[in-house]
C-alpha cells in the first residue's frame, strides 16, 4: 500500500523531468548531465522498484505460505522512500549545476561535493533497506505462523486458489462474474468461486529445459563477443560457436520433439482437493 | 483445445488453427514478427543514416548492379509464392504437393542464398570490406542480417521436411509449417524494402 | 487427445463450397503475384532506365514498396482474411506511433529542411 500510494508523486516526477528532456531545445542545456541520471532513476525506482517490492509483500503468501513481518516491512519502506529521495532529488540540481553523467569524479570547489555527500548517503540507507528486506525474508521463514489462502481479504481470482496452490491452479474454471471477481462474490454470494465446470481429466504441458539452454547459450554468445576485446586462454569465436550450437540446437530440438504433455486424471485432482481443502 | 474442432470428418480446413497450442504458436510468432520488424527497422535507419558516409572507399552507385539485385528479388518473391501454394496444399490435406512446394521454396531460398554470397565476394574483391567506411558496415550489416535470416529459414524449413518427411499433416506439425511460411514471407518484405531502400535509391535515388 | 495431435488425417474436411473457395483464392494470389512482379519491374525500369525524373524517383519507388508490403501482408500472409484481429491490432498501432516519429527524427536530423 505504502509503496503503491508513494509510487504516485515519484513517478510524477520522473514524468515531469521527462517531459522536459523530450523539448529538445532545452535538452540542449542538460543532455548529459545529472539531470537526466535523476530523471530514470525517478523512472525506474519509482515506477518499477517499488513496485517489486510492494509486490513481493502483496504476493509472499500465496508464493510461500507465510506473511513477511509488517513492521520490518514498513521500515524497509520508509527508510528505501527517504534514502531514494535523498539520492536522487539533490542529482536534479546537480545536473543543473553542469555535472556531467557517466563521470565518477568531479572537480573540487565547484560548489559540488555537499550534494554529492547527501547523495552517497542516501545510497546507503537504501542499501540498508534493501538488507532489510533479506533479513525480514529469513526472519518471517522462522517466524511467521502459516497464512491462510486469502490473508488479505482479496478482490481478485488468485486468492480464491489454494495454498500452497496446486499444479493445476483451479480444479474447475471459476465463473467470472465480475472485473473483480472475488470481492464480488463476496459481497454478492457465499464468498466462494462457482465452478462453470464439472470436475474433469486437466491437460498440463510438460515441463521444458530448452528455454533455459535457450539463454545459456545467448550467455555464452554475449561473452564471446566481449572476450573479443580481452587476452584469453581460448578463441572468443570458440565461445561464440559453443553458444551458438546450444541455442539454435535448443531450438531445433524443440521443433523436432513433439510435445503433447500430460493429463491428471480426475481421481488424482479429487484426492488433491480434498487433501488442501482440510488444512487450507 | 482440440475439443472444440471435430475431427472424424478429417483434417479441419484450417489446420494451423485449429488446436490452442496452434493459434497460440500463431499470435506468438506475429508479435516476433513484430520484434523482427523493429529491429530490422533500426539497422535500415543506421543505413540511411550513415550510407553517404563512403569515405574513400566506392560510393553505392559504383558497385550495385541492377541486374543482379533484380535476378534475386524475382527468386525470393517467387519462393514466396511456392510457400503460399505450399500452405494451399497443406489446407487441402495434399502433403505431397505441400512436401514438394516447400522444397521447391527451399530451392529457391538456397538460390538467393548462393547469389548474395556471391555479390558480397564481388563487392569485396572491388574494395569494400566491412570496415571499409560506413557506408560499408551500415550495408553489411543491414544486408548480412537479412541473409542471416534467410539462411536461418533455409536451415529452419528444411529441418521440418526431414523432420515430418512421411507423417502427414497432423494438427501438431501444421502450425509449425504455417509459421515458417510467414516467416518465409516477412523475410520478403524485408527484402522488398531492401531492394528499394538500398539498391533502387543507392543507384537513383 | 494427445495422440490424436500427431494422427495424419485420411482426408479432408473441406466441404465442395470451402473447396471452391479456398481455389478461387489460390488464383487471387496468384494474381496479387503478378501484380507484385509487375510492380518490381516498374520500380526497376523507373530507376534503371531513368524514366522517372530524378526527385521524384524516391518517393515513386517507395510508393511502390508500400503497395508490395501491402499486397504481402494481406495476401500472402492472410492479414485480410478473419480471425486476424490481434495482428491487425498490433501493426495498425505500430503505424499510428510510428509515422509521427519519422516525421519527428527527419526533422531533427535534417533530413528535410524548413
Amino acid at each position: 500500500m505504502l509503496c503503491a500510494s508513494s509510487f504516485v508523486p515519484t513517478f510524477v516526477l520522473g514524468g515531469v523531468t521527462g517531459v522536459m528532456l523530450a523539448m529538445a531545445p532545452v535538452d540542449h542545456l542538460y543532455h548529459d548531465t545529472y539531470f537526466v541520471v535523476a530523471h530514470f532513476h525517478y523512472i525506474i525506482l519509482g515506477g518499477i522498484v517499488l513496485g517489486l517490492i510492494g509486490a513481493t509483500f502483496y504476493w509472499y503468501p500465496k508464493m510461500f505460505g507465510h506473511k513477511l513481518n509488517e513492521g520490518l516491512g514498513k521500515l524497509t519502506f520508509w527508510l528505501f522512500y527517504i534514502g531514494f529521495h535523498l539520492t536522487f532529488f539533490v542529482q536534479h540540481i546537480l545536473g543543473l549545476i553542469g555535472m556531467p553523467r557517466r563521470v565518477y569524479t568531479y572537480l573540487e570547489d565547484q560548489g559540488m561535493e555537499a550534494m554529492n555527500m547527501v547523495s552517497t548517503i542516501g545510497a546507503f540507507v537504501m542499501s540498508v533497506a534493501i538488507i532489510l528486506l533479506v533479513v525480514n525474508v529469513v526472519y518471517s521463514a522462522m517466524k511467521s505462523p502459516k497464512a491462510s489462502s486469502d490473508p488479505w481479504d482479496g478482490r481478485t481470482l488468485e486468492w480464491a486458489t489454494h495454498t500452497p496452490v496446486p499444479e493445476y491452479n483451479f480444479a474447475q474454471t471459476p465463473q467470472v462474474r465480475s472485473l473483480d471477481p472475488l470481492f464480488y462474490e463476496k459481497i454478492h454470494g457465499d464468498g466462494t468461486m462457482k465452478p462453470a465446470e464439472p470436475v474433469a481429466d486437466i491437460h498440463m504441458p510438460n515441463g521444458s529445459i530448452y528455454p533455459f539452454t535457450i539463454s545459456l547459450g545467448l550467455f555464452f554468445v554475449g561473452f564471446g563477443f566481449i572476450m573479443l576485446n580481452m587476452e584469453a586462454i581460448i578463441s572468443p569465436w570458440i565461445v561464440i560457436a559453443i553458444g551458438g550450437i546450444i541455442t539454435f540446437g535448443s531450438m531445433a530440438l524443440h521443433s523436432v520433439k513433439e510435445d503433447h504433455g500430460y493429463h491428471i486424471t480426475k481421481e488424482t485432482v479429487e484426492e488433491i482437493e480434498k487433501e488442501v481443502g482440510t488444512n487450507g | 483445445m482440440a475439443e472444440t474442432t471435430d475431427l472424424s470428418k478429417g483434417l479441419p480446413s484450417h489446420p494451423e488453427r485449429a488446436t490452442l497450442e496452434g493459434k497460440n504458436k500463431f499470435l506468438g510468432f506475429w508479435v516476433f514478427l513484430a520484434g523482427e520488424t523493429t529491429m530490422f527497422a533500426t539497422f535500415f535507419g543506421t543505413y540511411l543514416g550513415l550510407r553517404n558516409g563512403t569515405g574513400s572507399g566506392p560510393e553505392a552507385a559504383d558497385i550495385f548492379s541492377l541486374p543482379l539485385v533484380f535476378i534475386m528479388t524475382m527468386i525470393l518473391l517467387t519462393s514466396s509464392l511456392t510457400s503460399v501454394f505450399a500452405m494451399f496444399a497443406m489446407k487441402k490435406n495434399q502433403f505431397k504437393k505441400m512436401k514438394a512446394w516447400m522444397w521447391v521454396t527451399v530451392a529457391l531460398g538456397a538460390a538467393f542464398l548462393g547469389f548474395e554470397i556471391y555479390e558480397f565476394v564481388e563487392y569485396v574483391h572491388y574494395g569494400l570490406g566491412f570496415t571499409t567506411s560506413a557506408f560499408a558496415s551500415s550495408f553489411y550489416a543491414l544486408v548480412g542480417l537479412h541473409g542471416a535470416h534467410v539462411l536461418f529459414g533455409l536451415l529452419w524449413i528444411s529441418l521440418l521436411l526431414i523432420r515430418y518427411r512421411n507423417s502427414g499433416i497432423t494438427l501438431t506439425n501444421a502450425p509449425k509449417f504455417y509459421v515458417s511460411s510467414l516467416y518465409w514471407h516477412f523475410i520478403d518484405v524485408v527484402w522488398i524494402f531492401i531492394f528499394t531502400v538500398v539498391y533502387l535509391m543507392g543507384i537513383g535515388g | 487427445m494427445g495422440e490424436n495431435l500427431s494422427q495424419p488425417f485420411e482426408k479432408s474436411a473441406m466441404t465442395q463450397e470451402e473447396m471452391v473457395k479456398i481455389n478461387r483464392e489460390q488464383r487471387i494470389q496468384t494474381i496479387a503475384f503478378a501484380f507484385m512482379i509487375a510492380i518490381t519491374l516498374l520500380a526497376f525500369i523507373a530507376v534503371g532506365a531513368d524514366v522517372v525524373p530524378g526527385a521524384f524517383a524516391t518517393p515513386f519507388i517507395l510508393g511502390l514498396a508500400g503497395v508490395q508490403l501491402f499486397l504481402q501482408l494481406f495476401y500472402f500472409m492472410h492479414l485480410k482474411d478473419k480471425d486476424h484481429g490481434w495482428p491487425n491490432t498490433f501493426i495498425v498501432s505500430g503505424i499510428v506511433l510510428v509515422i509521427p516519429t519519422i516525421v519527428a527524427l527527419m526533422l531533427l536530423i535534417g533530413v528535410t529542411k524548413y
